[in-house]
């Protein structure tokens, strides 16, 4: 039986469309409670109730919503180009979801496990702002246009110093995959062997640059209610808003996890002793999460310049100073090569 | 089953290429380059070569062309019109494809025999990326470096050719703003009254 | 490939990381606002060249057949490239001294002007130096974006603005071609080094189609680069929009760097491949000795008009190549060392005329030179007797040597219709002596200028010798007399520099 799966292309392709549904699935449902617990935060710290009709508390308000998103009619504007215009919903959604392939969720729970499983994850975000440029530009509206030109500028810059911040995990680890990232940071000392502490201050540029590279508040332009509407959503009504909506929150979710992969040491228990598990993921992730939910709650928007400013004149020359410093350190061994940690060659 | 999937990525290759020019909407052209670059980075990973295929994305597809787009849509240019006018240069365009077309076939017919069928995308190590890491620096030195050195005189290049310093726009200047104290904003007088400051 | 290599690698190359660094010292001084930050630009600049081209002098080989190789086989040092750095030195550093003034009067005063200068320098020097054909194209690459910028430099000119576009579309078009000659070239070898390719073409089919077609392929991508007929179109337009300095130097320093490309790699690796081409580049060095000289009869922009001239001392270095022996060889890189001279010291002496941007840089600037500055004129009309090759300048010597290296190589054909078409050029220098020497000055341009701004006449008398203009004007002249007083000194230093370069 097991020689089917692993022999065969029909196996194979079982296995793998298999190992996929396992991801998916419970991403989907959890999905539900996360977008119910990011307005239930935002709620809290607004002194409001947040959904509290549907269900105990409210909490299958978000199931609600799929019901009204999906029997709704699709809307589409005159003068749109339809075939981009139903594209780009689409598209944000793939490849919201396809870049969970490479997220391992134990030393052996991955769907791919990829040499270049980070370069992937990168390359995978770098094109989501397709579906932002494109929603924007098929919607034939001027307030979903500057949207989405807004975001294209907005993603590529803040790409740049994410890229520089990975590249200074990478050095550490002298491996581009996740797995072997993860097994670096496995140390004496429980959380202070975590890549946090030496890479510290690229933790915080990381989270912030995560912030705007998904469109969060409050680098949330591309949408920005009170000058354009919705931004490229605005034309958007039905299923495809509702596939945009899904792969926005899709992706904040993947940086929830890439912190926690990257900086938090995966699945690794913070205390030592404490057996390693999945469970120390999902309670990483969700942490993260519940911080993104706390930045759209208490901060205000950026204006686009200082947006532009802090991107290019702040970020980038921080995070490019550093790994040039990382690799100094990395090559010397300084502070007992914390930041050597090669898991090949070196 | 990895010739399968050659052959049917590079028939989107092939068929998004010709739509790239046959296209009467610039911005379709630009989408369908765009999966023409995604589909090659697809033939660099069946040849085993991942870290170029991811490469490929990043820089292609997820900066140059999205720049590309960035222009094509802002861009208010009747291509129909534009195109209307190339058509008088057709004798030119039919010689350069009939010496593009030529080349392709003395190359097939010609050059097939010597050819390399093992191809080698990680030699000397065990991924694609160690691969290059070991040469880049080394063999490559003066190549990677010179590379460099051409992007930042492209940069330099467009930021002489196109900064302009307009005196009349107002800028943020952080510094000063925060440095701002209250005694340089406002004094304290205590007017007589009817007598005014 | 490790460090002891690597280093050795670090110090053969020295002389471009000098400039290199250089050039990003100099973008760091230009952001510093002073009121003298030309001058200091001026200075670094300088010294960064006169660094580098000691430190060339001090790594040249000795004795001079020694070649050293570096960077896996990439990069050489070795007595051709040494004297094609100076020589590029020299052009530079007359290009700065002369652009001083110029961007004053074009208000135009920046320092990535200098920048961009020295970027353009490095990549001439790679180029020279490259014992790889993608070294080469990458040198060549960072030199041509280089000067695609400068060309557009003056950005609130639209000539400017045009000829940078232009350049920039044809260059890119040119390096296309160069490119699928390299590509092509590298498939029918399996390497790009020349080395490798010399002996893997020595015993190449010359039948083979995809030879016949990579050898045409990189030979048109060079000769589009140094402007030979029928890639010369770009040359007229460039030269007239570019910054004058800026055409100077394209004229001299982009030129030399070509050509010392053209000479490694056809003489040097593709000599197996002579009876290809050789037929095919007589008959293109004649075509554009012919279109240079007679075209340039009907010119009234001096710049176009020195524009084609180059275009026709192209056709004529070309012949050196096609004499394919030592002594050939010698003979270019004399006539570039001279024509250096020659030609930057006439740009030097526009820039001097030069006025005012709208009236452009008509013929009649020269007009009745000789009654206000007697000085200036006398050496504008030795550099032109040069230019025409009449002796006893430089420019003769230049031209005689090439003549004897063909007909020593059995060309006597082509020495009687290079010495006809000489002739003809040397008509519309002596046009321009003319206006020089018996033409009154004229209170204005003719037609093309505003009365208002009557360049010529009037202002003639404000002609400020500024000490950097003076030092271009004693180096060109000095150089352009002695080296027709002491052909043989120079030549010598020439033939030196060929016998290396053949070598490999």
């Amino acid at each position: 039986m097991m020689e089917f799966f692993t022999t065969t292309t029909l196996g194979i392709a079982l296995l793998v469309t298999g190992q996929a549904l396992l991801v998916i699935v419970p991403l989907f449902v959890a999905l539900a409670f996360l977008m119910y617990g990011d307005r239930k935060v935002w709620a809290a710290v607004q002194m409001r109730r947040g959904p509290n009709q549907v269900g105990v508390f409210g909490v299958l308000q978000s199931f609600a919503d799929l019901l009204k998103y999906i029997v709704k009619e699709v809307v589409v504007p005159a003068g749109a180009d339809k075939f981009v215009f139903y594209l780009a919903p689409m598209m944000t959604f793939v490849l919201a979801l396809i870049a969970w392939a490479v997220i391992p969720w134990n030393p052996t729970w991955v769907v791919a496990d990829i040499n270049v499983a980070v370069l992937y994850i990168f390359a995978v975000s770098s094109l989501e702002v397709y579906g932002v440029i494109m929603g924007g530009w098929a919607s034939n509206s001027k307030y979903a246009f500057l949207g989405s030109l807004r975001s294209a500028a907005q993603m590529i810059s803040y790409e740049v110093s994410i890229g520089l911040i990975i590249i200074g995990v990478i050095i550490s680890t002298g491996s581009l995959n996740f797995g072997d990232i993860v097994a670096a940071q496995d140390g004496n000392y429980g959380l202070f062997s975590w890549y946090w502490l030496p890479h510290f201050p690229m933790v915080i540029l990381f989270f912030v640059s995560a912030l705007a590279e998904t469109n969060r508040p409050p680098f949330d332009l591309p949408e920005a209610e009170s000058e354009l509407v919705a931004g490229y959503q605005v034309e958007y009504s039905s299923t495809p808003f509702l596939l945009f909506m899904m792969g926005e929150l899709l992706s904040v979710v993947l940086m929830c996890a890439l912190i926690s992969l990257l900086f938090f040491g995966g699945w690794l228990s913070p205390i030592p002793g404490i057996p390693d598990s999945i469970l120390w993921l999902i309670g990483k992730m969700l942490f993260f999460f519940f911080m993104f939910a706390m930045v759209k709650a208490i901060t205000p928007r950026y204006r686009y310049d200082q947006l532009m400013r802090l991107g290019w004149k702040v970020f980038l020359p921080m995070s490019l100073g550093w790994v040039v410093l990382v690799a100094f350190f990395a090559q010397y061994g300084a502070f007992g090569g914390a930041y050597a940690r090669w898991a090949i060659g070196g | 089953m990895a010739v399968i999937a050659f052959y049917l990525i590079a028939a989107v290759v092939l068929v998004s290429a010709l739509s790239v020019i046959m296209a009467r909407n610039p911005v379709h052209s630009v989408l369908w380059l765009i999966l023409a670059f995604f589909s090659s980075a697809g033939l660099l990973v069946l040849i085993g070569a991942e870290f170029l295929a991811m490469l490929l994305v990043v820089v292609y597809v997820g900066a140059v062309a999205v720049l590309f787009l960035f222009v094509v849509m802002m861009l208010d240019v009747d291509f129909v019109e534009l195109k209307r006018g190339t058509l008088r240069y057709w004798p030119f365009a039919v010689l350069v494809g009939i010496i593009f077309a030529a080349e392709i076939v003395l190359a097939s017919v010609i050059g097939t025999a010597d050819m390399e069928t093992n191809f080698d995308a990680s030699p000397g190590a065990e991924t694609n990326a160690e691969a290059i890491g070991q040469v880049m620096y080394t063999q490559y030195l003066l190549l990677f470096q010179m590379a460099g050195i051409i992007l930042l005189v492209a940069m330099i290049g467009a930021i002489v050719l196109t900064l302009r310093h307009r005196p009349e726009t107002k800028r943020q200047n952080i510094a000063k703003q925060t440095s701002r104290r209250r005694s340089d904003a406002y004094e304290l007088k205590d007017p007589t009254p009817g007598q005014g400051i | 490939m490790d460090t002891d290599l690597i280093a050795a690698s670090v110090r053969a190359s020295s002389p471009e990381i000098i400039v290199i660094i250089g050039a990003c010292a100099a973008l760091m001084l230009s952001l510093w606002p002073h009121q003298d930050q030309q001058k200091y630009l001026t200075w670094l600049s300088l010294i960064t060249i006169l660094l580098a081209s000691a430190q060339t002098l001090q790594l040249s080989p000795r004795p001079v057949n020694i070649v050293e190789t570096t960077y896996s086989g990439m990069f050489v040092v070795d007595a051709f490239a040494t004297y094609f750095k100076m020589l590029l030195y020299l052009g530079t550093a007359l290009t700065i001294l002369m652009s001083g003034k110029f961007l004053q009067t074009e208000e135009a005063v920046k320092g990535e002007y200098y920048v961009l200068l020295l970027f353009a320098l490095a990549g001439t020097m790679i180029m020279v130096s490259g014992a790889d054909l993608l070294i080469i194209y990458i040198g060549l690459e960072l030199q041509a974006l280089s000067i695609y910028v400068l060309t557009g430099f003056l950005k609130t000119r639209g000539r400017s603005v045009e000829a940078a576009l232009k350049y920039v579309i044809l260059g890119a078009f040119s390096s296309g071609i160069l490119l699928y000659g390299l590509s092509l070239i590298y498939g029918l070898t399996g390497s790009t080094q020349l080395g490798v390719l010399n002996s893997a073409l020595a015993t190449a089919d010359l039948s083979e189609p995809m030879l016949i077609l990579a050898t045409v392929f990189l030979l048109v991508g060079l000769l589009f680069k140094i402007g030979a007929v029928p890639f010369h179109m770009w040359v007229p337009d460039i030269y007239e929009g570019a910054p004058t300095p800026i055409t100077a130097y394209l004229s001299v320093a982009s030129k030399t760097a070509a050509f010392a490309v053209l000479l490694r790699v056809f003489m040097g690796s593709l000599i197996g491949l002579e009876p290809l081409w050789s037929s095919g580049l007589a008959a293109i060095a004649v075509a554009t000795m012919a279109l240079g000289s007679l075209v340039a009869l009907v010119q009234d922009n001096i710049k176009r008009l020195l524009a084609y001239s180059s275009i026709s001392h192209v056709g004529f270095l070309l012949l050196g190549i096609i004499a394919g022996t030592t002594s050939g060889m010698s003979a270019i890189l004399l006539y570039l060392l001279i024509y250096t001279f020659m030609t930057l010291g006439l740009f030097a002496i526009v820039i001097l005329l030069h006025r005012d941007v709208r009236a452009g840089e008509p013929l009649t600037l020269f007009s009745g030179l000789a009654q206000s500055h007697a000085g200036l004129a006398f050496m504008a009309m030795i550099f032109l007797f040069s230019l025409a090759g009449i002796p006893p300048t430089g420019g003769f010597f230049a031209k005689f040597y090439v003549l004897v290296a063909l007909i020593d190589a059995g060309h006597v054909t082509l020495a009687v219709i290079a010495v006809l078409l000489s002739a003809v050029a040397a008509w519309f220098y002596l046009r321009l002596i003319m206006l020089i020497y018996i033409q009154p000055a004229e209170p204005t341009t003719g037609s093309t200028a505003a009365p208002a701004t009557g360049p010529t006449g009037h202002a003639r008398a404000a002609i400020l010798l500024s000490a950097p203009m003076r030092l271009v004007l004693l180096f060109s002249f000095s150089g352009t007399v002695l080296s027709g007083i002491f052909p043989a000194w120079f030549l010598a230093m020439a033939r030196q520099a060929s016998l290396s370069g053949l070598g490999n």
